[in-house]
């Protein structure tokens, strides 16, 4: 007997069971099939960053500081919902001051660095550093625009983005 | 920090709405939340990690060159952008996904594909679907709609483009009369664009945008895209509303909790005009805090051919609320919502009255009007389970449409559709007429399974039931084997009956 069959007979108790059994089997087979955790382990993923990105030298501590800091602004990310393009709240946008010496390249990975040592507690940070979150994880991107450097920070959903703007614009304005 | 708005209001009919703006501005924090306490102390560190070291680029350690200093003129703020201060992926009707894959300066894409299977308890010869305008095929897979394109923002320039092929490029406009007034074959020429549009976008408030084409009606609360849906099968208050507006939109965003968005359109979802008059309407859209949404969609317009003094109002107001939110992500019971829809609408002028007419069919007239109004409902609950993966969406609706102005008219041999002159009409056709009656409810539950931000597996069953015989029955709509190519003998008739009982399956995928 096929489903069709139970709806065309109008066996409502048939076609409900049938539902129910789908419904049951397909989620607890499905369970199989869910995706990873969302959130990253932090932990391990500081530690496999920090043996990445991590090396011997000394990094001049400016950089870090709120001092470089030019500007902070609400990092967006874009989606089309309903009839309109809709802004996401991903984290924050920070401008840095030009750096001698320094390159997008080696800036991301100081950041990077400093993020993972600060996760993994080797290092103490200021208050409100942005470049690490205590209970969450930010995704750190660096591009030069114009001469300075802009460094994306993502938090991992709308709580974390939040915080990490919270963050920055307090870093920002302990200057 | 960003502002809530505290302009004054522009516009009196609106003017509570736009009062209890910073009100709700007081109940939640705008984007970005006030600073937080220093950090905790960091998390114990693990076992080092391993020794080995990447040789330091040269310049790894600063020369002493001093840092510049900090500029100390503040940049003037920009307005928070409109609703992004909170977490909207769970309404009804609205994108789940949180970022586009392809997004840059000047243009973000998008790619939809929609395929479903549907099988009907009445089994109809013909394989077609009666009354919907998401499904369309029965016992057959159905690429109901693949589109693509996206939004070009340049500057203050913008534009949109999305196509549409599949089904849904039949049975939509199909629903539009207007087509068949004058020339050029506006169904042909726009069917398979579903919204294309340009404007220009101002800095004001928290941004103004004024854009000219096709775009997309929220009437009835769903979205024209299944995959931003709770339920692939709308009820009929969503159903028989309209998709998308021709015309021109001022989108105003007082806030970036408040929406107002005026029309100047065509008509009721309607490439062309009727009538001489335009329609007029628009949307408010009031979002205070991420759990609760407001939506009202308020039209004025004259949609009724050779009838150019019949004029139609309706007004649709959707309430949605996230009562449950879990804590912890991946929560096994991760959220709960419902959403709340009612529509009320009618008609008047040119033999008709929204309400007390005392006319009969085919004897409707300015001195004995037949009654012509929409009233209807729908509702839904949503359980969101596995850290959102999962979701059981439970709903259903009632409308009640004296005169039939909103009912979807049957296809096939049992179409009202007026046709062109070198087309053969119907031999039996629905009769839409001022006087009828026309009553019906639906129910129905479903569930989605959304392993990522851009997949949606959908199952559902679904009963309508009608006052009067609507619904494609087993003999269908077509002729007496199912085929267009088969002669209709005399005396037959389409199949026609009062409820509809069907399972649905569907794969909805977006980019």
């Amino acid at each position: 007997m096929s489903l069709l069959d139970l709806i065309t007979r109008r066996n409502t108790a048939s076609l409900l069971a049938v539902l129910l059994a789908l419904g049951a089997s397909g989620c607890s087979g499905l369970l199989g099939l869910l995706p990873e955790p969302v959130h990253v382990d932090r932990i391990r993923t500081a530690a496999e960053q920090e043996y990445r990105r991590c090396d011997a030298e000394p990094i001049d501590p400016r950089v870090f500081g709120s001092g470089v800091v030019e500007s902070v602004t609400p990092l967006y990310r874009y989606v089309q919902t309903g009839s309109n393009r809709e802004a996401r709240l991903h984290g924050a946008e920070l401008r840095l001051h030009p750096l001698p010496g320094m390159t997008a390249e080696l800036m991301m990975r100081t950041l990077s660095c400093r993020s993972a040592r600060l996760v993994l507690g080797r290092v103490e940070g200021s208050p409100n550093e942005p470049y690490w979150l205590p209970d969450g994880w930010v995704k750190i991107d660096v591009r030069s625009d114009d001469g300075s450097f802009v460094v994306a920070l993502e938090g991992e959903d709308l709580p974390e983005a939040k915080d990490v703007l919270a963050r920055a614009q307090a870093f920002r304005a302990a200057q | 920090m960003p502002k809530t708005s505290t302009r004054t209001p522009f516009c009196g009919a609106l003017a509570c709405v736009l009062l209890m703006t910073p009100l709700a501005g007081a109940q939640e924090p705008a984007t970005p939340p006030s600073a937080p306490a220093p950090p905790t102390a960091p998390v114990s560190p693990p076992a080092p990690a391993q020794a080995s070291v990447i040789a330091p680029p040269a310049s790894a350690s600063l020369p002493p060159t001093p840092v510049p200093p900090a500029a100390n003129a503040e940049a003037p703020e920009k307005p928070s952008e409109p609703f992004a201060f909170g977490d909207f992926s769970w309404l009804n009707g609205a994108n789940r996904q949180s970022k586009a894959i392809l997004d840059t300066p000047a243009f973000t894409g998008s790619f939809l594909l929609d395929v479903n299977y549907t099988a009907s308890a009445a089994n109809p010869i013909d394989n077609t679907v009666v009354g919907s305008t998401a499904l369309s095929r029965n016992n057959e897979v159905t690429l109901a709609f693949v589109g693509f394109g996206g939004d070009f923002h340049v500057d203050h320039a913008r534009g949109r483009l999305m196509t549409q092929f599949g089904l849904r490029s039949t049975i939509v406009p199909r629903n539009d009369n207007s087509a068949n007034r004058g020339q050029f074959d506006l169904s042909t020429a726009l069917r398979y664009i579903s919204e294309v549009n340009g404007g220009y976008h101002w800095d004001v408030l928290h941004g103004v945008n004024l854009d000219a084409g096709i775009f997309m009606s929220y009437i009835g609360l769903f979205s024209y895209d299944n995959f931003e849906n709770w339920m692939y099968l709308p009820s009929f208050t969503s159903d028989n509303t309209p998709w998308f507006f021709n015309g021109l939109r001022l989108q105003i965003f007082t806030s970036d909790k408040l929406k107002i968005e005026p029309w100047l359109i065509n008509g009721w979802q309607s490439y062309g005009k009727f009538n001489e008059m335009p329609g007029f309407g628009a949307q408010i859209l009031w979002r205070p805090v991420e759990w609760f949404s407001f939506n009202s969609n308020d039209y004025v317009g004259w949609d009724t051919q050779d009838a150019p003094g019949r004029m139609r109002f309706h007004t649709d107001n959707s309430v949605e609320a996230r009562y449950f939110r879990a804590e912890k992500p991946g929560a096994i019971f991760s959220k709960a919502a419902f959403s709340l829809t009612g529509d009320f609408g009618g008609e008047s002028g040119d033999g008709v009255v929204p309400w007390g007419g005392t006319g009969t069919e085919y004897h409707c007239s300015t001195t004995t009007p037949c009654t012509q109004q929409f009233a209807s409902w729908m509702a839904y609950n949503r359980f969101w389970f596995f850290g959102d993966h999962f979701a059981w969406t439970t709903g259903g609706g009632m409308m009640h449409n004296p005169g039939r102005y909103l009912v979807l008219a049957p296809t096939g041999n049992a179409s009202p559709v007026p046709q062109p002159l070198n087309v053969a009409p119907a031999s039996q056709p629905f009769d839409m007429s001022p006087g009828t009656q026309f009553d019906a409810f639906d129910y129905e539950t479903g569930f989605q399974y959304m392993p990522d931000e851009h997949t949606t597996w959908d199952l559902e069953v679904n009963h309508r039931q009608a006052s009067v015989p609507y619904f494609a029955g087993h003999g269908g709509v077509t002729s007496p084997d199912g085929y267009t190519t088969t002669t209709t003998p005399k005396g037959w008739a389409p199949d026609l009956v009062k409820g509809d009982t069907r399972i649905i399956v569907a794969l909805l995928v977006r980019f």
